[in-house]
C-alpha cells in the first residue's frame, strides 16, 4: 500500500506541466544605451513582474504568457508585458520572447527574449538570463535604444 | 538528451552572467538614454547628458510631476525672494 501510494506521488510529480501558471519575476543587471554615437552602461532599475501563463500547445509544450512589470529602485515605472514561453520535452530550460510596454509615467516599446532553468514541484524556482531591446516610446531620448541584460529570479507555482 | 540540453543552458547562463557582472563594474551612470534615467526636472537629451527640462521639450507623456518643479525653481528665485525677503 505504501510503495503504491509513493508511485503515485512520483507519477503525479514527474516532469507534469501545468495548464495554468503564475509566476514572480525579479530582474536587475545592466542597462545599455545607444544613440548619438555613443553607448552607456548603467544598472538597471530592479524590475517586478507578475506573470499569469497558460498552456496553448504541449508538443513542445508552448504558454502563452501576461502580465505587469513594474520598475523600482531609481524610478517607479508600470507597464504590461506578453509572450510564448517553450518547455522542450525532457529538459528543465524554458525559452522565452515577446513585447513589453511601459506606460506610466512615460511609454516605452520593447521587445524581450529569456532562456533559464528551473528546479522544484509545483513550486518552482527559476533563473533566467532576459534580454530586453526598448526601441520606441516617450521615455527614450531622442536617437537611443536601450538594451537590458537581466538576471531574473522567479518563483512559479502551478495553478492547475 | 537532457543532461546535454541542461549543460548548454547552464553554461550559457554562467558566460552572461559574466559578462553582465563586467558590465556592471564598467557602468557609467553618468549618461543617460532614458529620460527617466534624469532625476525629477531633467530630461536626457540627444547626447546623452541629463538637462533641465524646458516646458515644450518635455516628454509627452504629462503624468511626470519633474517639470513643474522645474518652473518654480529656474525662472522666479530672485524675484521670489526678493518679494519675500523684502516684505516684512
Amino acid at each position: 500500500m505504501r510503495s503504491l501510494l509513493l508511485i503515485m506521488v512520483l507519477v503525479a510529480s514527474a516532469d507534469a506541466e501545468s495548464l495554468w501558471e503564475a509566476e514572480l519575476r525579479l530582474g536587475y543587471g545592466v542597462a545599455m544605451g545607444g544613440g548619438g554615437g555613443m553607448t552607456s552602461t548603467r544598472p538597471t532599475p530592479l524590475t517586478v513582474a507578475a506573470v499569469g501563463a497558460v498552456a496553448v500547445r504541449d508538443e513542445p509544450y508552448t504558454y502563452g504568457y501576461g502580465g505587469l512589470v513594474f520598475e523600482t529602485l531609481d524610478r517607479n515605472a508600470v507597464g504590461v508585458l506578453a509572450g510564448v514561453r517553450l518547455v522542450p520535452r525532457d529538459s528543465r530550460v524554458r525559452l522565452a520572447g515577446g513585447g513589453v510596454l511601459m506606460f506610466a509615467p512615460y511609454t516605452l516599446w520593447g521587445a524581450t527574449a529569456s532562456a533559464g532553468l528551473c528546479r522544484g514541484g509545483s513550486i518552482r524556482i527559476c533563473g533566467d538570463l532576459q534580454l530586453t531591446a526598448y526601441f520606441a516610446g516617450s521615455d527614450l531620448a531622442a536617437g537611443h535604444t536601450v538594451t537590458h541584460l537581466q538576471f531574473v529570479l522567479g518563483i512559479v507555482f502551478d495553478a492547475l | 538528451m537532457r543532461s546535454s540540453a541542461d549543460h548548454a543552458a547552464t553554461t550559457w547562463s554562467w558566460l552572461l552572467s559574466m559578462v553582465a557582472i563586467v558590465l556592471l563594474g564598467a557602468c557609467d551612470s553618468e549618461i543617460c538614454a532614458r529620460h527617466s534615467d534624469c532625476v525629477s526636472g531633467q530630461v536626457c537629451s540627444a547626447s546623452g547628458a541629463c538637462a533641465i527640462a524646458p516646458d515644450d521639450a518635455s516628454p509627452s507623456d504629462s503624468s511626470d510631476g519633474g517639470s513643474d518643479a522645474v518652473v518654480i525653481d529656474a525662472a522666479p528665485d530672485a524675484t521670489t525672494d526678493a518679494t519675500l525677503d523684502g516684505g516684512p
